[in-house]
């Protein structure tokens, strides 16, 4: 295996675990990826904050 | 630097104006505690550059909606140098209603009457000088959607922000003002800040200030034993309001000169509203505008010049060679605008960008790749698993900007508030609401979008549910299932015809959504549909420079998704259809023995009742293959079914005699499958309708989970997904097969629908 | 008499408005307030478009029953 494999494997196993400790952060903080832009009348992720 | 938050009614042109205030120089986050999205950029033409923070749209600064709490906190707590109160001149007396609220806090403000042209057009006229002298601020004309006066209100706010201000009340002649006036005396002894504000808001006993303030609310509550009003009786909170409106009314309302006194004129907005609101013609008109969309997006055949004329196909014109390869390069341009017919917009842009973009990248890249010399698995990941995967999402991206354009200029320009009001008395039979039906025909294009557009649905349980059977509706790439299977039966069984089984699919899902949105809302999603109030804006010409910066948001939030978390499921699959559970590299030919057919052999028996299980035998894993690789892309489907063709020939299971397994329709693909399973026509259309019915791709499901919000009502929605599919098909399968279990079907959906009707009436009775 | 059953193009006056609070805070903030003024430009089939203020509202038949003009 060369240094070129290496790298691809590295590449692809950070990104897959990157993707997922994006989103337990992203949990952490309480956030979801509601970009409304502040219409939260019209938006789900911002309505069930409310309650 | 100083910082102006900009506040405003929904429509009334704030965003437009932050856009063009701000540039380049926006950028969204988080408000503090909140998902809510912030809007911050930089206005750099004063002396010194200002951070401008977009607020979210509102009516009022009660505390009834997140919004409103939004921005009540922002002003109060964040104390920006500066509020720019945005005010729409064309309704001036509804949008002064906020004004005389953010006057009461201690903050300098700056009105900027927005679309005076339009009421200079409508030969009305506003002293700006007038209206300046009785709110106490200064008051700016401005037109943001034609960037009129943006320079002298930035001016004007930046010379006032420096400047102290004291909150101002209108409700200085109102029965309450003693009250306020007593309260506030009592909070400025508490050292409250904005006593003014605090003092008002504790009279209307908002329920955040009656918690802050529990001491203080004895004043009120005192005061309401010993108060009545004839019309309002001691609801201080309806009497405020009116106070505010009637002071508006009698002070600020002369300013705004009619052009004919006392006389009702019907602007123009109000003429074609005669018209597209129509009773009868509203609809006919929608349905048209809708068609001219589809056709301008997905017709290959632009305005029917092809069938009409005759035209002559590339072929026929001897641009083609003997293999039907194109000549040279500019004839593969060509053929994404012209084959025997002009292609629509939408159709040119889709091909230009996959035929010759997207398809020559990653073709050039993938040649790069094999020519490096890396070891076969390395290259089999990066070529077949990272991108194709690539190219299989960044392919939607064209239609889905290309729709998406079309109904932002729906949006923008009014009219589709009119299409949810028309529509709004036959969706509400169903438990949804006129704006449901815009996400879902969306749906035909592609699930994406249709997702994104379910925003406009202000109950969250309407949403919830129109999400979920969003994918009922077939998407464009769910076509070639269809048309592989059905061209597959009709070849096979020398009977039937193609075009009436894919027309009989997309029925099927219509059907399905409609009872799987009258179960919802009749169970888990149950709620009244909320009464339908909707502002109609005036039309207006959409802007251009706003639509891109739309598209732009929208291209953006795609690519990211495409590059994180699409492009690592995908990874994820390719390792399992390529490796076996020895962990040895397998080639595309050998996917039988990888772990994904493992995995797929041990779940064949629970596919049994939909027609494709246990009874088709050693190979009947091929299905439960090609529909888990369709959760990546649904054109998956079809190109495992030519692998696993492929596969399947190689390994002596079938002959293979005569079978094209690698023609793009995949007909003879699935025709191989027919020959290795012996699978029958209802296991076939069952196949079909747990595609259509089931988990969507990886990018429709990564949206729907932005979209649905709650990590809750996302997994419910999975399962959602899962269990519709697996009864829709099995009811498809075992009627085919089987036709005497339609009265098994018919007894099961009775007792259900009695179920569910018995237990509605006792919850009612409970709950009366 | 209800707004569902009044006269186009006329200038009411809102008497009584029937409905739930959130509903009730919803229509004030749209200048839909007792003693308020309101002119229907459309009725059909029970959901109108009303003018209040300068701005233009569309009411289903639900609301348009519990909204009292004269």
């Amino acid at each position: 295996m060369g240094v070129a494999e290496v790298l691809l494997i590295i590449g692809c196993a950070a990104l897959v675990i990157g993707v997922i400790a994006a989103s337990i952060v992203r949990k952490a903080k309480g956030k979801t990826s509601c970009d409304c832009g502040g219409n939260c009348a019209h938006c789900a992720g911002c309505s069930h904050i409310k309650k | 630097m100083k910082k102006f938050a900009l506040a405003g009614n929904p429509n009334c042109g704030k965003t437009t104006l932050f856009n063009s205030l701000t540039g380049s120089t926006a950028h969204v986050g988080n408000w503090p505690g909140v998902t809510v999205d912030k809007r911050e950029g930089v206005y750099k033409k004063t002396p010194e550059h200002v951070a401008i923070v977009d607020l979210p749209g509102i009516y009022s600064l009660s505390p009834y909606t997140p919004e409103e709490v939004i921005a009540r906190n922002f002003i109060l707590d964040e104390k920006p140098d500066c509020v720019i109160n945005i005010v729409d001149a064309t309704n001036l007396e509804r949008n002064l209603y906020l004004t005389t609220q953010v006057m009461e806090i201690d903050v300098p403000v700056v009105v900027a009457l927005n679309m005076m042209d339009a009421v200079e057009k409508n030969g009305d006229a506003i002293d700006a000088k007038e209206l300046e002298k009785r709110l106490g601020v200064p008051v700016v004309k401005i037109s943001a959607l034609k960037g009129v006066g943006l320079d002298e209100l930035m001016q004007r706010a930046y010379d006032f922000s420096s400047q102290e201000r004291k909150g101002a009340t209108v409700l200085k002649d109102s029965a309450l003002a003693h009250l306020i006036g007593d309260v506030k005396i009592a909070l400025d002894g508490q050292d409250v800040a904005n006593p003014l504000f605090h003092a008002v808001k504790l009279v209307e006993q908002d329920s955040i200030e009656v918690e802050m303030h529990k001491d203080t609310v004895k004043m009120v509550e005192e005061f309401k034993a010993t108060f009545s009003d004839d019309v309002f009786g001691d609801d201080f909170e309806a009497l405020v309001a009116d106070a505010r409106y009637k002071y508006i009314s009698k002070n600020f309302a002369p300013v705004l000169k009619r052009r004919e006194e006392d006389k009702f004129v019907s602007t123009k907005s109000d003429k074609a509203d005669k018209v597209l609101t129509h009773k009868i013609w509203g609809i006919p008109i929608f349905l048209v505008i809708l068609f001219a969309i589809f056709h301008l997006t997905f017709s290959e055949d632009f305005l029917y010049l092809g069938a009409i004329f005759h035209l002559p196909s590339l072929e026929d014109l001897g641009l083609l060679d003997a293999d039907g390869e194109f000549l040279n390069f500019g004839v593969k341009l060509l053929a994404c605008v012209y084959d025997g017919a002009v292609f629509s917009p939408g159709v040119i842009i889709n091909k230009l960008w996959n035929e010759i973009l997207v398809g020559e990248l990653f073709g050039w890249l993938g040649g790069l790749v094999e020519g490096s010399g890396m070891e076969a698995w390395a290259v089999g990941l990066i070529n077949n698993g990272i991108f194709e995967g690539l190219a299989a999402v960044l392919s939607f991206l064209p239609q889905i900007l290309v729709l998406f354009l079309f109904f932002s200029i729906l949006e923008d320009s009014g009219y589709m508030a009119r299409i949810a009001f028309i529509l709004d008395r036959m969706f509400r039979k169903f438990g949804l609401s006129g704006r449901s039906f815009m996400p879902m025909i969306m749906g035909f294009g592609c699930s994406i979008p249709a997702m994104i557009n379910t925003r406009t649905l202000a109950d969250e349980k309407e949403r919830t549910a129109t999400v979920r059977v969003i994918p009922f509706f077939s998407c464009g790439a769910k076509l070639p299932i269809l048309t592989a299977v059905a061209g597959a039966i009709v070849v096979w069984t020398g009977a039937g015809n193609a075009d009436l089984i894919t027309f009989s699919m997309y029925l099927l899902g219509i059907v399905s959504a409609i009872l799987a949105v009258l179960l919802m809302r009749n169970t888990t999603l149950r709620g009244d549909t909320p009464p339908f109030i909707m502002e109609l804006p005036a039309y207006h010409a959409p802007q251009f420079k706003n639509l891109m910066i739309h598209l732009w948001d929208k291209a953006k939030h795609f690519v990211k998704k495409a590059f994180t978390i699409i492009l690592a499921s995908t990874i994820i699959i390719w390792l399992f259809s390529h490796f076996s559970f020895a962990w040895k590299f397998l080639e595309d030919e050998e996917i039988d023995q990888s772990i994904l057919a493992q995995i797929s052999m041990f779940l064949q028996p629970l596919f049994t009742p939909l027609g494709f299980g246990s009874q088709l035998g050693a190979n009947g894993w091929v299905f439960v293959v090609a529909a888990i690789a369709g959760l990546i892309a649904k054109e998956n489907v079809i190109a495992t079914f030519s692998t696993l063709a492929a596969c399947l020939i190689a390994g002596g299971a079938i002959s293979g005699a005569g079978l094209e397994v690698e023609a793009e329709d995949g007909i003879d693909a699935v025709r191989a499958m027919i020959d290795a399973t012996g699978i029958g026509v209802p296991g076939l259309i069952a196949f079909i309708a747990f595609n259509m019915t089931t988990i969507p791709c990886f990018a429709a499901v990564a949206t729907a989970k932005a979209e649905l919000g709650t990590k809750k009502a996302f997994n419910n929605t999975l399962l959602f997904w899962v269990a519709a599919s697996y009864v829709i098909a099995s009811a498809v399968y075992t009627i085919g097969a089987f036709p005497w279990t339609i009265a098994l079907w018919v007894v099961a959906v009775a007792a259900v629908v009695v179920c569910i009707v018995l237990r509605n009436k006792n919850l009612a009775k409970k709950g009366a | 008499m209800p707004i569902v059953l009044a006269p186009v193009n006329a200038a009411l006056k809102i008497v009584k408005i029937v409905a739930d609070d959130k509903t009730k805070k919803h229509l004030e903030n749209l200048g839909v307030t007792m003693g308020g003024e309101i002119t229907v430009l459309s009725s059909s089939g029970g959901a109108v478009v009303v003018k209040v203020k300068d701005g233009r509202i569309a009411l289903d038949t639900m609301l348009s029953k519990k909204i009292f003009v004269a």
